[in-house]
């Protein structure tokens, strides 16, 4: 079981991949926007961070950049419709997972990240 | 002077007067499946490619990644804008959670972070289903405050078919409203500007299309026209391209005029409009608009008459729109044949023919506007018009079913069967000529391998002498 926390402003997309992660057997945190992640980060200090892009407050890479430099060294993956090609910065995430996605790819880069690790 | 932003949806910026107003709030409403959404994105990519910021704000279940892969198909995505000018966030998790003042503050933030030009807001009804009318009149009071403020203009999106009366409504500087309407079997999409303080609009209902290109919106045509009719003519004549017909005319017909001629079915009025045309240069080239035979049939028919319709079309003498019958626009129609007419400085236009535009139109009694407003931009252009329309009297009849038609045009042939010698004969009467002495006698003519002949049928005659 893994302390997992998803970092989402779109409630759909939020709701669909915590239950398929809960299903899975692990423990779910949510954060609405990056603001709310780095907060909730640096409290819980979960085991995976699962991030969306675009979002109100801060976005996804301004988080990612924060975590890093307070020196949070957990798993990231960055999910968005964004192609990687377009990010305008490339902050040290672990994986990055093409929106929309199914529940097979999402727990797919899981799988591959914590073999990796 | 408040500078304008526009839709980049052409015929909405026409009945806007130049698009929306910077730092004004609008309301779109309309209900599901009407093309808010792709309107407000349009809006949105038109924004950025002007050098704006967009910010777009929902407040719906939907993910942004579908809505994204549905709009990927229209021709004006551009990936590459999103996010660094064009940024989709959702205010949903907001709203549940803090409320209205909530997602005010957010509104504030997502503006001045993203420092946006342009902001959608869609999914208003979801801001308004759970509090009380006062509640939501300050919400959009103080959003629009917040656009204001930061010289940002808002565009709210909404289901909801709500009064004239609601306080969104009656706060707003702007109200476009988008139907799906039906009548009969047929259905059909308008777009109707209610409301914009401080600009002039066209009002009443516009048809529009959703395409491939997104939104296109076409302003009846007729709503168009603004002020006098210009009266500038060019003088002079134009050549029928037949001479008989110039001579019986006084030299053709009167320069940037318009002419319509009347007929039963296979009396010879195609055959007339493809000698008017023939005619045509590159140098003072030719539109045809048809709504019954296709190009293909058309060139068998001009071939047939030694008429090389392709070669013209290929020098660009002559281009023809076709638009066979179907549930057409009739304003779509009109704008094509006027703004084709407008971009190669048409100098002649042929319509065949009027009743199939009355067949295509939801309200009929239009038809002599749109072809008034059609006339008068095709007379700014020097054009001289022709158009066709079929009457159900084989002979001379006692009444012209004219439908207000003749009336605005300047110029009325009427083509008639005689019952002569146990054989129909085709004649040709002028009604009217704008400013013109004219023959009024009828002449008889018939259809050869040359086209329109004004002579008796010589092979009728030899077959009645042959069966006498």
């Amino acid at each position: 079981m893994l302390r997992i926390l998803i970092v989402e402003d779109e409630a759909l997309v939020a709701l669909v991949t915590s239950l398929a992660l809960e299903e899975a057997g692990h423990h779910v945190m949510e954060a609405i926007n990056g603001e709310e992640g780095l907060k909730i980060a640096r409290q819980e200090q979960p085991e995976l961070i699962i991030t969306d892009y675009m979002m109100p407050r801060m976005n996804g890479l301004e988080m990612i950049e924060k975590l890093r430099e307070e020196g949070f060294e957990g798993p990231i993956v960055l999910a968005s419709a964004i192609p990687e090609a377009n990010l305008p910065i490339r902050p040290q995430y672990d994986a990055y997972l093409q929106k929309p996605y199914r529940e097979q790819d999402l727990l797919g880069v899981m799988r591959r990240l914590f073999r990796e690790s | 002077m408040i500078e304008r932003f526009l839709t980049g949806v052409d015929g909405l910026d026409q009945i806007l007067r130049g698009g929306l107003l910077q730092g004004s709030a609008y309301i779109v409403q309309g209900p599901p499946g009407a093309g808010k959404t792709i309107l407000a994105n349009q809006f949105c990519f038109s924004h950025v490619r002007s050098g704006g910021r967009a910010l777009y704000v929902s407040l719906l279940a939907e993910s942004h990644e579908r809505m994204l892969a549905y709009l990927s198909a229209l021709s004006f995505y551009n990936e590459s804008v999103i996010p660094q000018a064009l940024q989709y966030v959702s205010g949903y998790g907001t709203l549940e959670r803090d409320g209205l003042p909530g997602l005010i503050k957010l509104m504030r933030h997502e503006i001045k972070r993203h420092q946006a030009t342009a902001v959608v807001l869609d999914g208003v009804f979801v801001a308004q289903s759970n509090t009380s009318e006062g509640e939501f009149r300050k919400f959009v009071h103080e959003l629009q405050g917040i656009a204001n403020f930061s010289n940002a203009t808002l565009v709210m999106l909404t289901h909801q078919s709500r009064p004239s009366g609601s306080p969104e409504h009656t706060m707003v500087d702007g109200w476009i409203e988008l139907s799906d309407e039906v009548k009969g079997f047929r259905s059909y999409r308008t777009i109707e500007v209610k409301k914009h303080r401080g600009s002039e609009i066209l009002r009443g209902k516009h048809p529009f299309r959703i395409t491939g290109c997104g939104l296109r919106v076409f302003p009846r045509i007729e709503s168009t026209l603004t002020g006098a009719p210009s009266n500038s003519r060019v003088e002079g004549r134009v050549s029928t391209g037949l001479k008989q017909l110039d001579e019986l005319t006084g030299g053709g017909l009167p320069c940037s005029t318009a002419a319509l001629i009347l007929g039963p079915t296979g009396v010879g009025k195609t055959t007339f409009g493809l000698h008017f045309l023939s005619e045509a240069t590159p140098q003072e080239p030719a539109v045809m608009l048809g709504l019954y035979e296709s190009p293909g049939l058309l060139q068998s028919k001009a071939r047939a008459i030694g008429l090389d319709i392709e070669a013209a079309c290929k020098s660009g003498a002559l281009t023809i729109l076709w638009r066979p019958p179907s549930e057409n626009l009739v304003d779509e129609i009109a704008w094509d044949v006027v703004e084709k007419a407008k971009s190669i400085n048409a100098k002649r236009v042929f319509v065949d023919g009027v009743a199939a535009l009355k067949d295509n139109l939801i309200y009929p009694e239009r038809l002599p506007y749109i072809l008034n407003a059609m006339n008068a931009y095709l007379r700014e252009i020097g054009a001289t018009v022709l158009y066709t329309s079929e009457i159900r009297d084989m002979h001379m009849p006692d009444v012209l079913p004219t439908d207000e038609v003749s009336v605005i045009v300047d110029n009325v042939f009427l083509l008639t069967y005689l019952r002569r010698e146990q054989a129909l004969r085709r004649s040709l009467s002028i009604i009217k000529l704008r400013e013109s002495r004219f023959d009024a006698r009828a002449t008889e003519f018939h259809l050869s391998g040359t086209g329109v002949a004004f002579a008796p049928d010589p092979e009728l005659r030899e077959a009645i002498a042959e069966g006498q």
